[in-house]
């Protein structure tokens, strides 16, 4: 079926079939593979993109259900400045490790970053449940969002 | 692999009309059909019918004496719905401690109902809420009870042609809490769950709803407890009792997460601390 | 300024965190084919035939090849030569691979597997390990189902019991526990047109694979070039199991000639690949009424699966480890590694020890109750310092800093045995080590090259034989690099690791990347410091001896150059400005038949001290905080150290609480995907306290040791310390679920209190 959304703020169209499942058609259509799979069953997080500024995990999605609809991928990121300081943060303070779930863990933070800029460890943690990483133990991943919510904050300020 | 082509109906006129055919199945949030799917590589897929873009569906409206929510709505709009918040706090409750963030927008409460799962973790707060579930086919329209909508694990009584569209709440704002087990702190199925719901006047239960997730073959109220409470005051004695009696009431089996002989205590226990909270003047006890 | 000590950002962050960085499934190459295996249904049988017509239909379906289709040796040899690429006429375990088949698309290849038809005659299995060691019929693994036998024997143990007033005997379980990387195994073989084929993928261990390769396909080690890729995780589950991955790729690749990529469903990844070994431990430990422990006796079995692969060196660490890091004179240890019709179970950080750690700890906190002293208290009497001599008679003549972390924890915490606390909460101590490097079980292997190139321009590219899985490899071996030769780190690069480019360099395990290959850089570093030496020597009018290379500056005693302008004056003059460095571990000695012998060059130390809280009505342990501290010689980069800390007792906590993998009575997995094999989440994330203790090991860079496996080791035991601290409860088998806990309460309650609080008594 043909396919109309915005991706990364670009309008695209495609012609896929509406079963695949939205990790494939990022990955082997469009050639984004920054979006990995790590189970396929919605468990791991490490496919999360954006719908329509929600996180969501692409290999739960059809490509059906984005037709017409606003998607943004780990390589989108250096468009949104959360995912920008998200970045900049997770490399300093260490929070990456194999970084196999890194770009799903930023576009997580990202989406929560974009509603919330004073954040709890807590609300850090509940909202990061959903992405699992195996290396880190998530300290310095909780601390490179809180970092990137200060920056976040400050720069608005100014 | 071909696979036979997505139906992406506008309305939900089209999506009845499409869902008459035997070989189609309807697709909410996907999130647990996508996985029975991926195991099954080996046979083809049925061809899906995709829901989203049915606006009416999405709807959590207040009508004349009750709240309709659509069966589109995610478990994050409910969470996020500050009507649900006053009216069916179990739900909001259960819906903010399902799966993760990514899961929770793009569940949904119709497909969580329909999925049928014991441990469903919608169910459990629906039955306590007196929930009626609507029923809509291209030629039908039924308004049923939610506990007379299962018939087993992954076995309901919808009709093949007929889609659920909404979930109808009577407007209460009875306190009530849902309590549940998991494996883990987050990203958890249910061990057990406990909802409930109180009607309370002068210090004592007036009507007691008690129901309970992952102990039984379906969700079910417990009726016997439900009976025990109806006209007690609400003290330790009677919240110690109360919890003897639904013990007795849950019927679990052993599984690969918890035994049959825990699950049934800790729906005690779990009925316990719901009631103290209550007791305490906590409207949900999390 | 140096960048040693440095908290300097990983080198391939960026990369990383952009989605740019290509792990072994983002590539792409034309006309690549995609393969999917086919599987034993069954944990023991004889193969009858296979069923392929409907699979071979499939449109997209390219081959399927079997054991007879295997050019050279039908072998993928780790340790023990036992376990073939494909199976042949018999099957040991469910998920053992018995063809490859290979189609256009992955989805046909996947879907042609699962069409595949391998009719077996069912035999019934062997599953547990007491039970088929010695077993009179069955044999799996020649004629006792043992792969290998260990021993200690150190003193009279049996003379030193009776003179104990204190014995506590007990007997441990641990459960299998799944590597859970988040990606999962990866691999691409594309053969060349000049007869030569390239591997690439994610793996620990690019010439374990070379091996596998060379022996599969029959072809010499220079025809088979293997690479590593960005590799998502590996914690051990990427030591062994790539070697079978990669020939599922590089049989199909060979014989079509063809690139072949292929990559594991998860489900499929957790059903067939590697776990931590199953264990049970039984101890008997005794002291005295001094607070001295003075026996020790231990029968350690594991559950090696059905073949060999690493059991056997996974069995010399766990015994080597199997007394704890505390002084003792009479010790007897048994050990076995034994035979099962179970998934082969393999490499994961600990490698052996974290199971009988778990044991150790339990039984110290128990003695040290009966003997009426703290658990602290009992350490400091009796852990291991400077000159003490270890359970294999070692003597541990420097870099021994467990006293220190001890110390450490309990200042930094301030913790005191007994003090009031919280109803319900409860602190846990072990206090644990960990002998850095293959050890005298594998000393063949302990030797590692490097390459080190430093360019005109001054920027330097080195190589090494070791791999980036995470633990910050890359980095600290780039700021080992940028330091020797006095250029800034942004300068030095790495070259992914690849079997071309250095030597046999063994594998990436047993925490040794920084001591080896960074011992081999500084070799070669060293080499081209001469030659900068001896140039800057000639400008200054002073000998090569008197220069010093330091951050961007060369200097003698009076003057200096800047290093760009040396460099410069090196290549006008011809010098070479590249060289190869080597490094082989010092000698280690072992003796079989006492188990007495230098095991390790050298150990690694750590306390750990955990605060819960339990739940008394449902058996729900929370755990609140964790206290890590370790001596590791030196930290060459303090946040990536500290990282390894927070990740790996992250990994302790799923071990001690809910991961857990079982098999049913057919020797099906139960666990096979993550909705029910339970990896703690960011919410199940305790607060974690590193803390970095450095007692520096001469024959190491800078100081340091290697400890990346050691912060996971101590952390069942801690929380298990911790739960009976709060509740009263021991429990001897992981994980500690809240059932268990639920259970010994509700158990207790019924019967009286004392019961379930202590070990037997004498």
């Amino acid at each position: 079926m043909k396919l109309t959304f915005k991706l990364n703020g670009k309008k695209t169209l495609i012609d896929a079939p509406g079963n695949m499942r939205l990790i494939d058609l990022l990955r082997e259509r469009l050639e984004l593979t920054g979006t990995k799979e790590g189970c396929g069953k919605g468990e791991c997080g490490a496919c999360t993109v954006l719908l329509d500024n929600q996180a969501v995990c692409s290999c739960l999605v059809l490509s059906a259900q984005i037709d017409g609809r606003s998607l943004i991928t780990i390589e989108g990121a250096e468009k949104m400045k959360e995912a920008e300081a998200l970045r900049t943060a997770f490399a300093e303070t260490g929070a990456i490790q194999c970084g196999f779930c890194t770009p799903g863990m930023i576009l997580s933070a990202a989406a929560l970053l974009r509603t919330h800029r004073k954040l709890s460890a807590a609300q850090i943690k509940r909202h990061l449940a959903g992405n699992l990483c195996r290396c880190t133990g998530y300290s310095k991943i909780i601390e490179a969002v809180e970092a990137a919510a200060i920056k976040l904050k400050n720069g608005k300020r100014k | 692999m071909i696979r036979s082509e997505t139906i992406v109906p506008r309305s939900l006129a089209d999506a009845l009309r499409v869902l008459i055919r035997r070989d189609v199945i309807p697709i909410a949030g996907g999130t647990d059909i996508l996985v029975k799917l991926h195991d099954r590589i080996d046979r083809p897929w049925p061809q899906l019918i995709v829901l989203d873009n049915i606006k009416q569906l999405k709807k959590i409206d207040v009508g004349r004496g009750h709240i309709d929510i659509g069966a589109m709505a995610t478990f994050t709009d409910i969470e996020r719905s500050k009507i649900l918040s006053k009216y069916a706090m179990p739900l909001v409750t259960a819906v903010s401690l399902a799966g993760s963030v990514q899961i929770r927008n793009r569940a949904t409460i119709g497909g969580n109902i329909a999925n049928a799962s014991p441990a469903g973790d919608t169910i459990p707060p629906l039955f306590v809420l007196d929930a009626q579930i609507e029923l809509r086919s291209a030629k039908s329209v039924r308004l049923v009870k939610i506990a007379d909508f299962f018939n087993g694990p992954g076995k309901t009584i919808l009709k093949s042609g007929e889609l659920i569209t909404k979930i109808r709440i009577p407007l209460s704002d009875y306190p009530g809490f849902f309590l549940r087990l998991g494996t883990r702190k987050a990203l958890a199925i249910s061990k057990v769950s406990v909802a409930g719901r109180f009607k309370i006047t002068s210090n004592s239960i007036a009507e007691a709803r008690v129901a309970l997730g992952a102990v039984a073959p379906t969700v079910i109220r417990a009726a016997k407890t439900e009976k025990f409470l109806n006209g007690k005051t609400l003290d330790e004695a009677t919240i110690e009792k109360a919890a003897e009696i639904v013990r007795d009431e849950a019927r679990p089996i052993d599984d690969i997460r918890s035994s049959a002989e825990y699950r049934k205590n800790m729906v005690g226990v779990l009925l316990k601390r719901g009631l103290r909270g209550l007791m305490n003047g906590f409207v949900n006890a999390d | 300024m140096s960048v040693i000590g440095k908290k300097v950002v990983r080198r391939e962050a960026s990369a990383k965190s952009s989605g740019a960085g290509l792990f072994t499934d983002d590539i792409k190459i034309n006309g690549m084919l995609h393969a999917a295996v086919v599987r034993s249904p069954v944990a023991r049988g004889r193969i009858i035939r296979l069923e392929s017509d409907s699979a071979r239909r499939l449109a997209g379906f390219e081959g399927l090849f079997t054991y007879k289709d295997i050019p050279g040796r039908n072998s993928v040899p780790i340790v023990i030569d036992d376990q073939p690429c494909l199976a042949e006429n018999k099957v040991n375990y469910i998920g053992e691979p018995v063809a490859v088949v290979v189609a256009r698309t992955r989805e046909t290849a996947r879907k042609a597997a699962q069409m595949v038809k391998v009719v077996c005659r069912e035999q019934p299995p062997l599953l547990d390990p007491e039970k088929a060691k010695n077993h009179s019929r069955i044999h799996l693994f020649g004629d006792d189902n043992i792969f290998k036998h260990m021993r200690i024997r150190r003193g009279d143990v049996e003379a030193a019991f009776r003179d104990c007033d204190v014995i506590v005997e007990n007997e441990y379980k641990t459960p299998y526990q799944e590597h859970a990387y988040i990606e999962p195994q990866a691999m691409i073989a594309v053969p060349n047109p000049d007869g030569t084929i390239d591997i690439s993928g994610s793996m620990q261990c690019p010439f374990y694979v070379r091996k596998a390769v060379t022996t599969v396909l029959g072809l010499s080690d220079s025809t088979v070039r293997v690479i590593q890729c960005a590799t998502g995780g590996a914690f051990g589950g990427k030591e062994d199991v790539p070697s079978l991955v990669a020939c599922q790729a590089a049989l199909p690749a060979w014989l079509l000639k063809k690139p072949v990529k292929i990559v594991y469903d998860r489900t499929e990844d957790m059903i067939c690949t590697s776990k931590r070994h199953p264990a049970i431990v039984r101890y008997k430990s005794g002291a005295t009424k001094d607070g001295i422990l003075r026996a020790v006796e231990v029968e350690y079995i594991i559950d090696g699966g059905a073949y060999a692969t690493l059991s056997t060196v996974v069995l010399f660490r766990g015994t080597v480890h199997s007394v704890g890091p505390y002084r003792c004179e009479n010790i007897k240890v048994d050990s076995y590694a034994v035979a099962t019709n179970k998934v082969p179970a393999g490499a994961f950080r600990g490698f052996g020890s974290p199971q009988v750690l778990f044991a150790v700890e339990s039984q110290m906190d128990q003695l040290a109750e009966r003997l009426g002293l703290d658990p602290l208290e009992f350490r400091r009497r009796n852990i291991l310092k400077r000159n003490d001599l270890t359970a294999t008679g070692q003597k541990l003549e420097y870099s021994v800093g467990l006293e220190e972390t001890l110390e450490r924890v309990v200042q930094v915490s301030g913790w005191k045995p007994g003090q009031e606390k919280e109803n319900d909460t409860g602190y846990g101590l072990s206090t644990i080590f960990y002998g850095v490097g293959l050890g005298a079980g594998g000393k063949h292997l302990a030797r590692t090259g490097a390459a080190v190139i430093l360019n005109a321009d001054g920027s330097a590219t080195f190589s090494v034989g070791t791999t980036e899985i995470g633990q910050g490899m890359t980095t600290v071996l780039s700021q080992i690099v940028a330091d020797q030769l006095g250029i800034p780190l942004e300068w030095v690069s790495m070259i992914p690791t690849d079997t071309s480019r250095v030597p046999d360099s063994g594998p990436t395990v047993a925490s040794r990347s920084t001591t080896m290959s960074g011992n081999a850089l500084l070799d070669a570093c060293r080499k081209i410091r001469r030659q900068l030496a001896e140039e800057a020597a000639s400008r200054l009018n002073c000998r090569p001896e008197e220069i010093t290379i330091d951050d961007g500056f060369v200097r003698s005693k009076t003057k200096s150059l800047p290093i760009l302008e040396v460099i410069k004056s090196c290549v006008a003059h011809r010098r070479c400005l590249a060289a190869d460095g080597w490094h082989v571990s010092p000698p280690t000695s072992w003796d079989d038949e006492t188990g007495q012998g230098d095991a390790y060059v050298v150990y690694s130390w750590a306390t750990n001290l955990a605060l819960v809280k339990v739940d008394r009505e449902t058996g729900e342990v929370d755990v609140r905080k964790i206290w890590a501290a370790h001596d590791i010689g030196k930290a060459i980069n303090p946040a990536l150290a500290a990282g390894q800390i927070e990740g790996g007792a992250l990994q302790g906590l799923g071990y001690a609480l809910m991961e857990e993998a079982a098999v049913d009575s057919n020797g099906r997995l139960l666990n096979t995907e993550f909705s029910t094999y339970i990896l703690p989440t960011a919410e199940d994330q305790p607060e974690i306290i590193p803390e970095i203790v450095e007692h520096p090991y001469p024959d190491g860079p800078y100081g340091a040791k290697g400890f990346g496996e050691q912060p996971l080791m101590g952390i069942a035991p801690a929380i298990a310390n911790a739960v009976y601290d709060a509740v009263g409860v021991r429990i001897k088998d992981l994980p500690i679920t809240p059932e268990k806990i639920w259970r010994a309460l509700h158990d207790r309650g019924k019967s009286s209190p004392q019961e379930s609080k202590t070990g037997k008594n004498r």
